[in-house]
């Protein structure tokens, strides 16, 4: 019972379907055809036994006479008409007492013992054969004479042959039904199993490919299709948790995917900060230490983490306490320090410290940035704000001022040619007042009137050039950049001091030596050219000068630089003389600030070179002693870009 | 045959301007009309002959430029040398139509006037002015 109960569970769907379905046909049909047979029999017994019955009253009317009249051969005769009959085997004919009086036998059958008369009349079936007993009376007379008994028995084979049939077309029918159950089921099982293996298949292919998306066939109307449906609501309901969770992921990836990139970029940023930058927990252990703290120091990233600041920045141990303070307060802490750079040049750093306080983490971020360069550009630019102001002072006065010197200059003018005998109407009036002109003329020499007003002029000239020096600090950039070649334009600056009158009255500039010292291949420089060729020329004139004098041993001679540096191309006009004292050299820039004789220089001609160069190129102009002793003046001067 | 006689107008508030280039130009034989603000001189140039005018530009009231402006408006064949101590001073572009540009400017101080007189003559001659 166990073994069927496993056999049948592991059947397939299909299997049990068709098992339930071919044991209910089978059990139904078996159940009908026995009781179609049990009917068949029945109903075919009675007709045989009524058969058999007819067929024995009709032989006992026949056999009453051979009974009356003792007439066993009629009687024998009248029995043997019975082998009409098929199924009855023998026919037994007894007298009033029970001895047989006659009797026949099919003749195929053996010889038969002859049995005793029954007891009963009727029929009856008895040990495979029917009996027919039958008990003949004379009934002519007034009274019912029992003459004997007519026995007759008949095998069962016809039957039997009938029911044979009868279980034969059963069976047929049975196989017919089971077969036909069989087709039918499996058409069932095709209608009802269509959509279950649908349904199998297609979460077989769900499961193989993980695709979602795909959808079971919904067919019909029963409670397949409803599960089918309800299957589909759940895949789509996995889909969608599905898609959500891949949604997660890819959100959840990119996430990482950014922090990643975040990270890197925080790093490069950090490393790509023009300052030092160290970050340390509270215990004063390295944490973070970029490619500044490396060159300041030349100790690696590797090497610096985790180890004491004061250990790998020896300059910061002074710093501790405030950093401890700084971590403590979580306050920002700046201030600037001075240290002593390689060549005992003095260098200025400003050191900021940062309490970390955010997201837990504690600690501080130390900046150093080494501002040298921004002291010394603040320190120009107070220099270039006070030129400004004269600028713009210059810039007012100059045209209230051009009055004045204008009736100067042309009163002298006047003055000269109305006292000039060549004038007639200066004749005519000397006449009318009696008066010889030469001898005004005379008179105005011997009294030095003439050089005085020529003084008056030269005065008033003077006083012009100054003021037209002073407008050039106020002067925007009304001249257009252009792009020059650095070399042009200082070898026709060289060429214009060659040719300068002033210069050739003192110190004939061919005399000195020029050592021109070019790179190849200099870049174009955006300039208003004729600006700085004012500056070259301001400074060959000032290296002239300066060699001019008695200090200046051996043969004079100026050294002129260009060579490239970053974005600008620098230029250097050294000369071998003097040189500059220090006191002096903080203040060439600085507007009438002159070391010439009194009358010789204005005192503009570098602090104008000097906003030529910074406010209007954007340059820098410097100057320094050249190893040699000598001055030496370096003007850098941004190189063209896009104009 | 004797020229005809050059009658230049001088425009200056300034009278030691006004003065010095007065007497400078009458030794040159111009006749000479001065002015010291430009409604005056307007009224000069519109009414008087004027071969040239010296026209300074900062001027109370009416300024240089106007008076340029309305000389030219009213049809006048007046020539103009524009005398300013402004070296900010640029000519209007208007100006440039009727041959007033750069080279008619001359910056305060000039030195040496005998360069405003040959600007005159040129302007007269209707040569282009050469100036310094």
């Amino acid at each position: 019972m166990n073994n069927l109960s496993v056999f049948i569970e592991r059947l397939s769907l299909k299997g049990k379907l068709l098992l339930v379905t071919m044991a209910v046909a089978g059990f139904a049909i078996m159940v009908a055809g026995f009781a179609f047979m049990a009917f068949q029999w029945r109903s075919f017994r009675n007709v045989t036994v009524a058969r058999q019955a007819d067929q024995v009253n009709l032989v006992a009317k026949n056999v009453t006479a051979s009974l009356i009249f003792d007439d066993a051969v009629d009687a024998r005769e009248v029995l043997s008409s019975f082998a009409v009959i098929k199924s009855i085997t023998e026919v037994w004919l007894y007298d009033e007492h029970k001895h047989l009086f006659a009797g026949w036998q099919r003749d195929s059958q053996e010889k038969k013992i002859v049995p005793e008369c029954p007891d009963f009349s009727g029929c009856r079936f008895i040990t495979g054969y029917l009996w027919t007993v039958k008990p003949i009376f004379d009934e002519a007379g007034p009274r019912k004479v029992f003459l004997g008994t007519l026995v007759v028995r008949s095998n069962m084979d016809e039957l039997k042959h009938y029911l044979y049939l009868n279980i034969l077309a059963v069976s047929m029918m049975m196989i017919i039904t089971l077969v036909l159950t069989w087709f039918l089921s499996g058409h069932l099982r095709g209608i009802i199993l269509k959509s279950i293996e649908n349904l199998s298949a297609t979460m077989c292919r769900i499961t193989v490919d993980r695709d979602y998306s795909q959808r079971a066939q919904v067919a019909g109307d029963d409670e397949l299709a409803l599960m089918t449906g309800y299957f589909n609501k759940m895949l789509a309901e996995i889909e969608n948790r599905d898609r959500l969770l891949h949604e997660n992921v890819v959100s959840l990836k990119n996430r990482e995917k950014e922090l990643k990139e975040l990270r890197n970029y925080l790093e490069n940023v950090i490393n790509s900060m023009p300052s030092v930058l160290v970050g340390i927990d509270p215990d004063g252990k390295i944490t973070q230490w970029n490619f500044e703290a490396e060159k300041l120091s030349g100790i690696s990233k590797n090497e610096a983490l985790g180890r004491s600041l004061d250990d790998m920045l020896p300059e910061f141990e002074s710093e501790m306490a405030d950093i401890r303070e700084t971590i403590a307060r979580h306050q920002v802490k700046t201030h600037t320090k001075t240290v002593k750079g390689r060549d005992a040049e003095i260098k200025y750093n400003d050191i900021t410290i940062y309490p970390l306080v955010a997201n837990g983490v504690s600690g501080a971020v130390i900046r150093v940035d080494d501002v040298t360069q921004r002291v010394r550009l603040e320190n120009m630019m107070v220099q270039t704000e006070k030129m400004m102001s004269v600028g713009g002072l210059a810039a007012g006065m100059a045209h209230e001022i051009n009055n004045p010197l204008g009736i100067m200059l042309q009163a002298a003018q006047n003055i000269v040619r109305r006292l000039s005998p060549e004038l007639s109407a200066n004749q005519r009036v000397a006449q009318e007042l009696d008066v010889r002109m030469e001898k005004v003329v005379e008179y105005c020499e011997k009294r030095k009137i003439m050089t005085m007003v020529d003084d008056i002029a030269a005065a008033g000239e003077r006083a012009a050039r100054i003021v037209t020096n002073m407008l050039k600090f106020s002067r925007g950039s009304e001249a257009r950049f252009e792009k020059a070649d650095p070399v042009v334009l200082l070898e026709r600056s060289v060429e214009l001091a060659a040719n300068d009158y002033d210069l050739k009255k003192k110190f004939d500039f061919r005399h000195i030596e020029i050592v021109r010292e070019y790179d190849e291949n200099l870049p174009l420089i955006a300039v208003m050219a004729t600006e700085i060729e004012q500056v070259f020329l301001n400074l060959l004139k000032n290296a002239a000068q300066a060699m001019a004098g008695p200090e200046t041993s051996g043969r004079a001679r100026i050294y002129l630089r260009l060579k490239r540096e970053d974005a600008f191309v620098r230029a250097e006009v050294q000369d071998n003389g003097p040189g500059i004292p220090a006191a002096v050299r903080k203040r060439v820039f600085e507007p009438f600030f002159t070391t010439k004789a009194p009358g010789l220089g204005t005192g503009l001609g570098l602090s104008v070179s000097y906003m030529i160069v910074s406010n209007n190129h954007k340059g820098t102009i410097e100057v320094d002693t050249s190893p040699g002793g000598g001055a030496r003046f370096i003007v850098r001067l941004p190189i063209s870009v896009d104009i | 045959m004797i020229e005809k006689e050059i009658r230049v107008l001088v425009i200056d508030d300034e009278p030691g301007i006004l003065k010095n280039l007065e007497v400078f130009f009458e030794d040159e034989g111009f006749k000479v009309l001065t002015a010291l603000n430009g409604e005056l001189a307007v009224e000069i140039l519109l009414h008087e002959v004027v071969d040239v005018a010296i026209v300074d530009m900062r001027l109370p009231g009416i300024d240089g430029n106007e008076v340029i402006r309305r000389t030219i408006a009213a049809g006048r064949q007046t020539g103009f040398i524009i005398h300013t101590g402004s070296n900010e001073y640029r000519v209007p572009t208007d100006f440039l139509n009727f041959g007033i540009n750069r080279k008619n400017v001359f910056l305060k101080p000039v030195k040496d006037m005998g360069i405003l007189t040959r600007a005159v003559h040129n302007l007269i001659a209707g040569k282009e002015i050469d100036a310094v």
